[in-house]
């Protein structure tokens, strides 16, 4: 059972901002509570105090904007499943968010949670990553907005002040655009990626059967201490343009040194490097030739 | 504006919560420890202990519930965020006649084996087919994924779904006759 600790709800974020800013004590916020718990069980000074935010009506809402869909950090996973743009729109947002934990978990657990975390295998954050999203944080006296890669400075740590919480995921419309998402992991349901890659692409497909990529951008997971583009094989691929085997063989040797990973429990590092070409490859080949 | 100091003395009392929600279509006020999840007050508060702990991580689905029209794991559900939510538990679900088939079909097909895993299966098991009522075969792997079961009898819980699914969909005097 979970001990030593207090709970605080504030009833508004406005409340809340308040909170955190004079709170001297270590504490956490609880939306999801799908990993705070978890933490809490394992390590029971993990925070004095949680901050409960998880009703905050101001969090919750998904919205869309004239060039932009806004996700309130509370959004559930589950929430973001059935948002019918998202389906339409983003499919490599939704191959990864319906690849996180298991239904129960995706009820529970919020985006705000997933990208908080700052693990470098967190899935939706590579999905996020491919759109160029960005990221609301706020205090009690500021309002700023970071690229989601610049919000990542290590394995679990953040550019957030101590009185600064996430509070919407900005996410840019991409029309003509087509994205996937694909993790290697030990099972399908509740693993930790051992990689994952995404990537949202646009192209012309030319009379003669060649595809030339217009744009493209690509993410990586669980290869580096956090998140990231790989941007060197971004732009190899742009200028090359036409999608090729021979092309796609030559992007794969450029993502494997890109990638940082590294050896542990989950797989070894030189395994996780040339898997970062195999999924390229794979999510490339789906989204430009449905193969 | 609260005015409060926030020091650790002065969160003390807010080592309990007051909450008020439904569990089994019933409202339920209590006062319990913050440290308190759903789970926990399911079982020692409310004395409702079909609903299992195994893991406590959110990892196995013994503690399956349904939480406002969702699945949920009662082990990651804290006392505080339960304020005004509907629950459904193994109980709850084990006194609709809706689910009698659910329940049945575990009997017959022998889905249960050391039986911790089965009322979050049979929870799992309720919500794919409110959801779905023909489930494909990718439809129930999916709805049972977040569902462990350590004997690995995994296969008779698939085909005790899907005999489920057909009952269900065959017509009430049918069944009585069967």
């Amino acid at each position: 059972m979970l001990r030593n600790f207090s709970v605080l709800t504030p009833e508004s974020l406005k409340e809340t901002l308040y909170v955190i800013n004079n709170l001297n004590v270590s504490f956490k916020f609880l939306s999801g509570g799908t990993d705070v718990l978890v933490r809490l069980k394992d390590n029971p000074g993990y925070a004095d105090v949680l901050v409960d935010i998880s009703r905050l009506s101001e969090l919750s809402k998904i919205e869309e904007h004239k060039n932009t869909y806004v996700i309130g950090s509370g959004v559930k996973h589950e929430a973001m499943l059935s948002y019918a743009p998202f389906v339409e729109k983003y499919a490599g947002l939704i191959d990864a968010v319906s690849a996180i934990g298991s239904p129960q978990i995706r009820a529970l657990a919020s985006i705000g949670g997933n990208i908080a975390n700052a693990s470098p295998a967190g899935d939706s954050i590579p999905a996020l990553m491919s759109y160029n999203a960005e990221i609301e944080l706020r205090s009690h006296d500021s309002n700023r907005i970071v690229k989601l890669e610049d919000l990542f400075t290590g394995p679990g740590k953040t550019v957030l002040n101590k009185n600064e919480i996430i509070t919407q995921v900005i996410l840019p419309k991409s029309e003509g655009y087509k994205s996937g998402w694909k993790r290697l992991g030990q099972r399908r349901g509740m693993a930790i990626s051992k990689v994952s890659a995404a990537v949202n692409l646009s192209f012309i497909k030319h009379p003669n059967g060649s595809r030339k990529l217009t744009d493209i951008k690509i993410a990586l997971g669980a290869v580096a201490p956090k998140v990231i583009r790989a941007y060197e094989t971004e732009r190899f691929m742009l200028e090359e343009q036409n999608v090729t085997a021979s092309m796609l063989k030559r992007a794969c040797a450029i993502i494997e040194k890109e990638a940082s990973p590294i050896t542990d429990v989950r797989s070894n590092a030189l395994y996780r490097s040339k898997m970062c070409g195999v999924l390229l490859c794979d999510i490339v080949n789906r989204l430009v030739f449905n193969a | 504006m609260p005015n409060k100091n926030f020091t650790v003395q002065n969160l003390a009392s807010k080592d309990k919560v007051k909450i008020c929600f439904k569990v089994n279509s019933a409202e339920c006020r209590l006062e319990v420890p913050a440290t308190y999840t759903l789970l926990d007050i399911l079982r020692y508060e409310l004395k409702l202990t079909g609903t299992k702990e195994g893991c406590g991580m959110g990892e196995c689905g013994a503690c399956t519930v349904i939480m406002d029209k969702s699945l949920a794991a009662a082990c990651l559900v804290l006392a505080s965020t339960l304020d005004g939510r509907e629950v459904l538990t193994i109980e709850g679900i084990s006194a609709l006649e809706t689910a009698r088939p659910i329940i049945e079909a575990f009997a017959v097909k022998a889905a249960t084996q050391c039986g911790f895993c089965t009322p979050g299966m049979v929870v799992s098991a309720y919500y794919l087919l409110t959801k779905y009522k023909n489930p494909t075969d990718e439809q129930i792997l999916e709805g049972l994924s977040g569902n462990i079961c350590r004997c690995t009898g995994y296969v008779k819980i698939i085909e005790a779904v899907k005999q489920a699914a057909k009952e269900m969909a065959a017509p009430k005097e049918a069944r009585s006759n069967a």
